[in-house]
């Protein structure tokens, strides 16, 4: 960061909003509000810099464009702008936490279906990221979760899509676009969030198997016979498990106790079951360094299931995530190109698509793609870039920027 | 070659209508308020007809407009002044259903209910159901993301359609999303979902498919008034009642339903009655029938019944998905609003609206998906009386104000199309509007892609009619 922009910032918003960052080499700006990211983003304009927006700033090691970046952090815009139980509707600052969040709708007995992906996740990280947890088999993806939003674009301009009312078709959704962004179209400063009922009881069944197929076979009738399970995960190489199916049900107390008989009569054998106070979630331990997902039809993972074996090892980590047919498994280190691209072909094959969790850049999420696919969709996104961050200062080194 | 000899070139001779009688029906969609006379209607059989189309539409510098069934209330599918209408109605296949991944691929023509009758034996549905869903079509329910009844529980169209394959303005074919459900990068289907055909013609959509319930009931509540019915809704909500359906019908529209062919039983005698369906587990739907009732009984609710035979049910249904053709009773024209509102303001905003329509003497009749906010305020009128048509318009504008002021939105679930565009502004300032312009000209730099739709424009080129009588 320059003098003169280090001046400019710490005139516009004062001494306190430049905080030293240990792995940074120059300071992190922490606005209050929008009016102050639009004003960061347009002085960065002016001197010809990145903005890299960041939450809690966990993210970082994976992000390759922040050494060279401004970095904006929303920390500072944490409040709970409105929480409308009776609408079950919740508007908050980009930076509050999804722990703090919890909080305080669960005081309402009600919940955001957001999975964090760590425990400061704060909500504008989530959005950005967008990774669907265990929550998305039942509730839906992160970006249904969201209603509206108000962000501050490329060009320095505070802009709002969406509403505050769970229905709404009134212009384009911009929203879909900004929700898995990764802050390259816009920063966010504030969204409105769908909330839901806490579930009078959670609970979850285990049952280990000797092998993954084992598992698997069972998972698969489970999600045939079972209509109302919430989760639904095979794990393997975790906790000391071979091959383990957790099946999680949540809903009314007479309701659940009545799935867990029937999961218990769909398949016979020793359950274990825990109960669990909280939300309905379940967040997976770590596989591994380098977490490779593969999402395909439900269709298709007979076949594909044995061939993922038989490229990366049948006891490498791994989360398979049932209900949404998709299955992470980790690796130590990046895994070997080779079998990445064995991995693509086979991807191609099944109609599935592979992600690189550990590397959230379009490049790496972009290179995995169907090739089919990616030319026009390509052209589009970059279009897209260019319409809402002309300068490509958000984000720069995204494949979106050219 | 002219535009239209280029299009007879390329198309069967049926498939292309140009006769000033044969046009006439395309004018408009189910919003007859607003005519437009295409140069053309084509009724493309392929994706590669829909891309040879709008090349040639692209080269001679012709505006063109994608149709579904033309059930679309906001005028989304109203041809542009000197343009071609693209009809889709003749794509309309099932091309694949794969139970087990619970999906199908269709084409865009397809009838919404015919979807469901494909997928039955399997033991599937297609969850979104608007009332037209025995007319209206897939495609049209993508561009204006449809809901119905069931989006309460299941979601609008936007939760069912995982990816499509549209054609843009310069021909190209892009497949936008995945049957997967994950985005790769920018959600663009995301983006695409309720973009009213101004971002491209979709031909080719891989759809959701939802298993059907092992038990529903659909249980009947009538109130004295309007106002302790939509009280029952707020609470029902803050409850934490989930239920697959809640729907509300006010006097008028019970009057109307019960002097028609649609008759479901509803009592005549009440203010207001709810319909509110459960489905899922016995055990589930149990519960939740058990604690509805409770709930609608401290409510004041006259008498809760409730059934779970098919028959019944239909009867039931079929008052509330034929309240519309029922007003035609009413009145000789019909004006069907559209607006959201958060649910805890629904009883104050109805008494607004009430008083709106008292205030300008129009008959209202409400009948709208009351458990997310979506109201449906219905005006009876005369159109040929140019002075009821001009208080019926003010009387629009200013229960979407009404809306506006408490938190709403100005659709929930027909669109912006020609007719709500004048409002825009109402929501959003010239920043938010102009983010939108520049993601339309990615998709479509000359514009001639439906345009005018959407987003603000002049309406120089559209003829505006009185308001006539819709179904949906």
């Amino acid at each position: 960061m320059s003098g003169a922009l280090h001046d400019t910032l710490r005139n516009m918003l004062g001494a306190d909003a430049l905080v030293r960052d240990p792995d940074h080499p120059t300071p992190v700006v922490t606005p209050v509000d929008a009016a102050g990211i639009a004003a960061v983003v347009a002085a960065a304009r002016t001197h010809g810099i990145a903005v890299v927006p960041i939450g809690t700033g966990r993210g970082l090691r994976t992000r390759r464009d922040a050494r060279e970046a401004l970095l904006l952090s929303t920390r500072r815009m944490n409040r709970i702008v409105a929480h409308e139980a009776g609408d079950l509707t919740l508007t908050v600052e980009a930076g509050a936490s999804l722990r703090d969040i919890a909080r305080v709708v669960g005081g309402a007995h009600q919940f955001v279906a957001i999975d964090p992906v760590h425990e400061h996740s704060t909500i504008g990280g989530a959005l950005a990221a967008a990774r669907d947890g265990a929550f998305a088999g039942r509730c839906g993806p992160v970006r249904d979760q969201v209603l509206g939003m108000t962000v501050v674009n490329g060009d320095a301009r505070i802009t709002k899509s969406g509403g505050r009312v769970v229905k709404n078709v009134t212009g384009y959704d911009l929203v879909r676009l900004y929700v898995g962004s990764l802050g390259t179209l816009g920063i966010l400063t504030e969204v409105t969030l769908r909330l839901r009922p806490l579930p009078e009881r959670h609970a979850v069944l285990v049952r280990d198997f000797e092998t993954y197929a084992l598992a698997f076979d069972v998972a698969r009738r489970l999600r045939h016979e079972i209509a109302d399970l919430t989760t639904l995960h095979v794990v393997v190489g975790i906790d000391g498990a071979t091959a383990r199916i957790r099946a999680g049900v949540a809903g009314f107390t007479r309701s659940v106790a009545a799935t867990l008989d029937r999961i218990r009569k769909a398949a016979d054998g020793t359950w274990a079951l825990s109960e669990s106070a909280s939300a309905p979630t379940w967040i997976p331990p770590a596989v591994g360094t380098y977490r490779v997902a593969v999402v395909a039809p439900h269709s298709r993972w007979a076949t594909l299931g044995p061939s993922i074996d038989a490229l990366f090892g049948s006891f490498v980590p791994t989360i398979h995530d049932v209900l949404r047919g998709e299955r992470i498994f980790g690796c130590d280190g990046p895994p070997p190109s080779a079998r990445m691209a064995a991995l693509d072909v086979l991807a191609a094959s099944a109609d599935a698509r592979v992600l690189l969790l550990d590397d959230p850049s379009f490049e790496s999420v972009l290179a995995a793609t169907m090739p089919a696919q990616l030319p026009d969709g390509l052209d589009l996104m970059r279009g897209i870039k260019r319409a809402l961050d002309p300068d490509g200062i958000l984000a720069p080194r995204s494949t979106l920027a050219d | 070659m002219s535009v239209l000899d280029r299009l007879r070139a390329l198309l069967p001779k049926n498939a292309c209508l140009s006769g000033p009688a044969q046009l006439l029906v395309y004018e408009c969609d189910a919003l007859t308020h607003f005519r437009t006379r295409p140069l053309a209607v084509v009724f493309p059989a392929s994706t590669e007809d829909v891309q040879s189309i709008v090349r040639i539409c692209r080269d001679e510098g012709v505006p063109f407009t994608p149709r579904g069934a033309g059930t679309g209330l906001s005028g989304g599918a109203t041809p542009a002044e000197g343009g071609v209408l693209i009809e889709l109605s003749r794509m309309n296949r099932v091309l694949s259903i794969d139970a087990e991944s619970r999906l199908a691929v269709v084409q865009p023509g397809l009838i919404n209910a015919h979807l469901s009758d494909a997928a039955r034996p399997y033991g599937l549905h297609y969850a979104p159901d608007p009332s037209s869903q025995t007319a209206c079509s897939l495609g049209g329910n993508v561009a204006e993301n449809a809901g119905g009844p069931h989006g309460l529980k299941y979601g609008s169209t936007e939760r069912h359609v995982l990816a499509v394959k549209a054609v843009l303005s310069d021909g190209r074919v892009v497949m936008l999303g995945h049957p997967t459900g994950t985005s790769h990068g920018l959600d663009l289907r995301g983006l695409f979902l309720g973009s009213e055909g101004t971002l491209g013609i979709a031909t080719e959509l891989v759809v959701r498919l939802t298993p059907n319930p092992e038990v529903t009931e659909t249980l009947l509540a009538p109130f004295r008034t309007l106002r302790p019915a939509c009280e029952a809704v707020s609470t029902l909500i803050r409850e934490g009642i989930s239920a697959a359906a809640i729907e509300a019908l006010d006097d008028r529209t019970i009057a109307a339903v019960e002097a028609s062919v649609f008759r479901a039983g509803y009592p005549t005698d009440a203010g207001a009655v709810l319909l509110i369906e459960f489905d899922g587990t016995e055990e589930d739907v149990g519960e939740s029938v058990a604690r509805t009732r409770a709930l609608l009984e401290a409510a004041g609710a006259m008498s809760i019944s409730s059934t779970r035979d098919p028959e019944q049910r239909k009867v039931l249904w079929r008052g509330r998905k034929g309240a519309f053709g029922a007003m035609g009773r009413l009145a000789p024209d019909l004006y069907v609003q559209d607006a959201v509102v958060p649910r805890t303001k629904l009883p104050e905003v109805l008494e607004k609206v009430c008083a709106i329509c008292d205030a300008h003497g129009l008959r209202l009749a409400n009948v709208f998906h009351a458990g997310d906010g979506n109201l449906h305020p219905n005006i009876s009128y005369d159109g040929r009386d140019p002075d009821e048509v001009e208080r019926v318009v003010r009387a629009g504008r200013e229960i979407i104000e009404a809306c506006l002021a408490v938190g709403g939105s100005l659709s929930g679930e027909h669109g912006i199309g020609l007719e709500k565009q004048e409002f825009m502004p109402l929501l959003f300032n010239d920043d938010d509007l102009d983010a939108m312009k520049r993601v339309r000209d990615v998709f479509d730099p000359t514009r001639l892609m439906n345009p005018g739709k959407v987003i603000p424009t002049p309406r120089a080129c559209t003829e505006t009619r009185p308001p006539k009588a819709v179904g949906t």
